[in-house]
């Protein structure tokens, strides 16, 4: 039959489209690691240096994470439970994030705590340095991954609906116990889904973080940042190291993620 | 004939969804496929749209084969459950959308979508978009916009599925209108009865992806041939009797044995249909001239007051030990109860709580004898097949069904095993419908002895080498008492039965053996020849008996319509026996093997090992109960 | 809606400093930078603002980002729509490690997209020695930015239509089959009005991330000014080059445009929801 020759020409398309767009790239850094030879790649990783910006990009990247699984989960909360006046432009405005080009999230963050800004200069008065510095890393990764636990769990919260806490409720069980052990755990796949792509996300951000935390080596240099150093200064191999690093980490943020896909529709 | 089926099948993955089903269907008929969701009829229903290709068999449409034909290609109209009407066209171009695939010009279009729209009720709707109607308008234009290209066929899937019950008759009503009206062939999938009675010129009940029977509707609600469609259809009370001298045993009552009921051996069980509203209750005896077959007393205990009807649940006295079969009876329930319906006539007039009334009924039907089934215990996967092959010829001859077991003790071997069972099922399933294969992990004796239990089978066929122990003997014995059922075992395969022999013992109660070797016999179509021994020939008494018994078991396999002979042999029981079964014109032994606790005269497994062993001959070893 | 009032009238306190933890925290987070940037931008003089957006340079970098946007976003329109297609419709092994490889881009980091294309197309990369040969510059070049701001979006449009077609597409399909349509008019008349709303919002959002991609096409370029430099480059090369108010200028103009994509999605997904 024709459809099944038109199938078959639909599928290749798509195998090549993926083929030459994702799996042929992967392979090819796959190779060219590998022909660096495994040592050199593991010396590559293990520069002061490199493992400097890993260690700052995964402690940032977690203290984003838990402060976003916090506000985010009480965002959408109060999004979904609560009326407030403003509530839906408020609603509208959470996915601003998205939308805005990273670069222009670091310059924004920079007006706002650079040097010669007001806040820049009360934070530096109390001896906090904002830019150039992790708490701006934060900040940039907070901002670029603000919607991701909010938008997550939003629709479950909507789906459960209050008469799983109403019957908590008529069964004399506190605001905070409900809280606890009634919606917490309904959320928690959402949650840790919102999580986990916060943290991915972190992992490779890159635009907004140069802007913010600029380039310097052993302090505010995260990998993303110092993989691009690495090639702006005509160094690949050096580069070689972290991406794959950042690469099985990616991998392994998409395997959590599935399984959490998966544990969705237990719950 | 406008639809011709043949011998459809798909698989999906491991699960065959449509097994083996032909079908015939008259022009300008309204067939409806009545079954319990998963039993496969929606998958027939679009094989014939062309939604899906059978893994074989064919469609034909007004003698054209469509086989392999697109769907597109075959004109025929389609109602799906949820309708999926195109949400973003008005009802207007849902009901034109056939038409203008169809290149028929926009006037003509709308002309016709006018007409349809009129036919099904929803005039002036048409510029309506489907999420602005109610579900029962959303069905309809379904139909409309199904009809609209004048389809050769139309097919619907639960039409009324998705609809309030209230609705569900008056649309039904407006169904059936139009396609008499317009005449064209309809098949319809449902599960519920109730929509197949009303709509179907004839229903054909599907179960597993078989198709268990056709027939109208009211052809199929008193008279069906199987229990399945006796219990899907209508409520109903199934009991088990016995033949006895031409008439049906139920306990302490008989019946008649009907002129059209089906053939059934002397002695075998006969399942006795009667529906709720055919008993009358009566607070008098039933005279011999009122037409009415008395079933003895029985006490009301449970009573629904229906309006119209009540419905009664009654236990009865006389009917004491009868199998029910339906309603189920539940565990250690000692006595037999059945279901009544009785049209309320008045106030104080009907049957009242507790009361003890005679009972009789207007008329019952007897169901058509079940085939042999047979369970079929496969060993490990290095076994002997013989035995499986044997039991698998068998149950084709004798259209009866198939179970193979098999009991593996790892999951290599599970997947091992499953493998060939699912290759064995492929091969057969066309030649035995009713074959079932299962596989479990577990101890071999044991859980053969649960299967056993877990069902009713006629037949246990086993490997000789059963417990993987070299002397048969024991395993056998063992099976015997254990199952009480008849074991078939078998050495060298063999292709099917043409002449049993079946070694009888005079004098033992029960018969067992003439009666398992007998109805073998009848569905195998084979001749049958029963064998006696007589030790001591000088003996008159014994003689006779034996002489006498040889001649009852001949009347009772002639009576089943089996050519039968009988033979006499003198001397040592288990020489005599052995040397008969040498002969080489039979080739299956029946053994009617005593329980221990019997007289025992001779040790039957060891006739049975050395007949398999030294004849490679298929030996029946049946268990004689003693009381 | 979901709002129910005895519940919320039983302890007012909690819930109000809930509300205003979650304001409060949302308008320094997101608000109050986006308003620094607008207080700037108001506070330098407009003749300025203009003339830092209108230098050839920031001219030729909002045209290239355009192109690349509008060649990225019409290739995986339609790729998206058929990888969709093949996902729901067609059974084949291997289809659920397929839908996890589509979403891969997401997880990777845009430098290391940038980078693996580099490594893939680069003057000695496989492809890249390949196409040279033929007279294609890929890397430090347009084509290169395509491709990387195609990576990138890859996602998107397919994985916003596969749910929907699950939804709506493939009965509707099969119907329109029954009564003859052919391939094409199912697909037209069919299947596209079908998905409709998950398409435009696929297209939406790829819009928005292809207009802000800076990491990867950073990488990619080599950032040479008035060829290889898209909008988001030219921000960041002004403000690395301390020319502010070009960079601010330009990031208010691409802000713009992106809030106003976010008010369209909104728009689509209100009006979706209500259909």
């Amino acid at each position: 039959m024709s459809e099944r020759w038109s199938d078959f020409i639909q599928r290749s398309l798509m195998f090549f489209y993926l083929g030459l767009l994702i799996l042929l790239p992967i392979v090819a850094i796959t190779v060219a690691s590998l022909e660096q030879g495994i040592a050199s790649l593991w010396g590559n990783i293990t520069t002061p240096q490199a493992l400097y910006a890993l260690r700052l990009t995964i402690t940032t990247a977690i203290i984003m994470v838990v402060l976003n699984v916090v506000m985010g989960t009480l965002t959408a909360f109060v999004l979904v439970r609560y009326n407030f006046p403003g509530k839906n432009v408020m609603n509208a405005l959470i996915d601003l994030p998205f939308a805005i080009p990273t670069v222009v999230t670091g310059i924004m963050l920079v007006i706002l705590y650079g040097p010669n800004s007001v806040l820049g200069t009360m934070f530096s008065g109390w001896g906090i340095e904002v830019i150039f510095a992790k708490p701006g890393i934060i900040l940039a990764l907070l901002f670029v991954s603000y919607p991701f636990v909010v938008r997550a769990v939003q629709p479950v919260l909507q789906d459960l609906g209050p008469d799983m806490e109403n019957a908590a409720r008529t069964l004399g069980a506190g605001k905070l116990r409900i809280f606890f052990q009634v919606t917490l755990p309904a959320l928690l796949p959402a949650i840790l889904t919102g999580a986990a792509l916060s943290f991915s996300r972190a992992m490779g951000e890159f635009g907004s973080i140069v802007v913010v935390a600029g380039n310097i080596p052993l302090k505010s240099q995260v990998a993303a940042v110092y993989i691009y150093g690495e090639l702006e200064s005509n160094n690949p191999q050096g580069a070689l190291g972290l991406s794959v690093v950042l690469l099985i980490i990616s991998f392994l943020v998409l395997l959590v993620l599935n399984f959490l896909q998966r544990r969705k529709w237990q719950v | 004939m406008s639809i011709v089926i043949n011998n459809l099948r798909k698989q999906f993955g491991h699960a065959l969804v449509v097994n083996n089903v032909s079908l015939e269907i008259q022009e300008g008929e309204l067939f409806v496929l009545l079954g319990a969701s998963g039993s496969g009829k929606s998958t027939i229903l679009r094989i014939i749209a062309g939604l899906l290709e059978p893994d074989s068999g064919s469609v034909t449409i007004n003698g054209v084969d469509m086989t392999h034909v697109d769907a597109r290609k075959r004109n025929v109209g389609m109602v799906f459950q949820n309708y999926s009407l195109f949400g973003h066209l008005t009802v207007f171009e849902n009901v034109e959308f056939g038409l203008q695939v169809r290149k028929l010009p926009k006037a003509q279009r709308r002309n016709r979508s006018k007409e349809l729209l009129e036919a099904v009720g929803l005039t002036g709707l048409g510029h309506r978009y489907p999420a602005q109607l109610s579900g029962g308008q959303q069905q309809r234009v379904a139909v409309a916009r199904a009809l609209a290209y004048n389809p050769r066929v139309l097919l619907m899937d639960e039409p009324f599925g998705a609809l309030d019950v209230k609705i569900r008759g008056t649309l039904r009503q407006n169904l059936q209108e139009i396609q008499r009206r317009l005449n064209v062939t309809t098949i319809l999938v449902t599960h519920d009865q109730e929509e197949a009675f009303e709509l179907a010129d004839r229903i054909g009940v599907i179960e597993r992806g078989q198709l268990i029977e056709i027939g109208p509707p009211d052809v199929l609600y008193h008279h069906p041939k199987t229990e399945i469609v006796a219990t899907f259809i209508g409520g109903g009370n199934i009991l088990v009797g016995r033949e006895e001298e031409g008439r049906i045993r139920l306990g302490k009552v008989f019946l008649p044995m009907p002129d059209q009921a089906p053939l059934h051996a002397q002695g075998s069980p006969v399942r006795v249909l009667f529906r709720p509203e055919t008993v009358v209750l009566s607070r008098e005896a039933f005279s011999n001239a009122s037409g009415i077959y008395p079933l003895g007393q029985g006490r009301v205990l449970k009573r629904i007051f229906n309006g119209p009807v009540q419905r009664l649940v009654l236990e009865m006295e006389e009917l004491a030990g009868v199998r029910p079969l339906k309603p189920v009876p539940r565990y250690g329930q000692p006595r037999t109860r059945i279901e009544v319906v009785e049209t309320t006539t008045g106030l104080h007039h009907g049957a009242r709580f507790d009361e003890t009334l005679w009972v009789g009924v207007r008329d019952y039907h007897i169901l058509e004898p079940s085939g042999i089934k047979f369970l079929v215990y496969t060993g490990s996967p290095e076994r002997n097949p013989a035995a499986q092959e044997l039991a698998l010829h068998l149950g084709q001859l004798t259209r009866g069904a198939v179970t193979l077991f098999s009991v593996v003790s790892n999951d290599m071997e599970m997947s091992e095993v499953q493998a060939e069972m699912e290759r064995i099922q492929n091969v057969w399933q066309e030649r035995i419908p009713l074959l079932t294969t299962e596989v479990v992990k577990g101890e071999r004796h044991e859980q053969v002895y649960l299967k056993t239990q877990s069902g009713i089978y006629d037949i246990l066929v086993a490997d000789p080498k059963f417990t993987g122990q070299h002397e048969m003997k024991p395993a056998l014995q063992n099976l015997l008492e254990e199952t009480l059922l008849p074991v078939l075992t078998v050495s060298q395969s063999q292709k099917g039965i043409l002449h049993i022999l079946i070694c009888t013992a005079a004098g033992e109660p029960g018969k067992s053996d003439v009666q398992v070797g007998g109805r073998l016999a009848m569905r195998a179509h084979a001749k049958a020849t029963v064998f006696s021994v007589l030790t001591s020939p000088d003996d008159q008494v014994e003689t006779r008996r034996v002489e006498q018994h040889l001649e009852q078991a001949r009347q009772s396999l002639t009576g089943l319509g089996i050519a039968c002979d009988t033979r006499l042999g003198l001397g040592e029981p288990m020489a005599e026996i052995f040397n008969q079964a040498a002969k080489p014109a039979y080739d299956l032994v029946v053994l009617g093997a005593p329980l221990p606790q019997a007289p025992q005269r001779i040790h039957w497994p060891d006739v049975a090992q050395r007949i398999t062993r030294e004849l490679n001959k298929p030996v029946l070893l049946v268990p004689m109960m003693t009381t | 809606m979901m709002m129910n009032n005895t519940y919320t009238k039983s302890i007012p306190i909690g819930r109000w400093s809930l509300i205003a933890i979650t304001i409060i925290w949302f308008l320094l987070l997101i608000l109050v930078p986006v308003g620094g940037l607008i207080q700037k931008l108001l506070a330098s003089p407009v003749a300025e603002t203009l003339q830092g957006l209108t230098t050839k340079a920031a001219v030729n970098a909002f045209l290239l980002t355009i192109k690349v946007t509008v060649i990225t976003i019409l290739i995986n329109t339609v790729m998206g729509v058929l990888m969709a297609r093949v996902l729901v419709k067609q059974n084949f092994k291997g289809r659920l490690l397929i839908e996890g490889l589509i979403d891969l881009p997401f997880a990777i980091s845009p430098v290391v997209a940038g980078f693996m294309i580099v490594i893939l197309f680069g003057p000695y990369g496989w492809l890249g020695g390949w196409l040279e040969g033929m007279g294609v510059k890929v890397v430090y070049s347009v084509p290169g930015i395509i491709l990387a701001t195609i990576f990138v979006t890859l996602p998107f449009v397919a994985k916003e239509v596969i749910p929907v077609y699950r939804q709506f597409g493939q009965q509707s399909e099969e119907t329109a089959q029954v009564m003859g349509a052919s391939q094409w008019q199912t697909f037209w008349w069919i299947t596209l009005p079908s998905i409709k709303w998950g398409v435009i919002y696929g297209v939406t959002l790829a819009l928005a991330r292809s207009l802000g991609e800076f990491g990867a096409v950073l990488v990619v370029s080599g950032n040479i000014i008035g060829q290889t430099q898209t909008a988001t480059l030219y921000i960041h090369q002004q403000f690395t080059d301390f020319d502010y108010s070009g960079a601010y200028a330009a990031s208010l103009v691409i802000a713009m445009v992106a809030f106003t994509i976010l008010i369209v999605i909104q728009t689509i997904t209100n009006r979706h929801r209500e259909a």
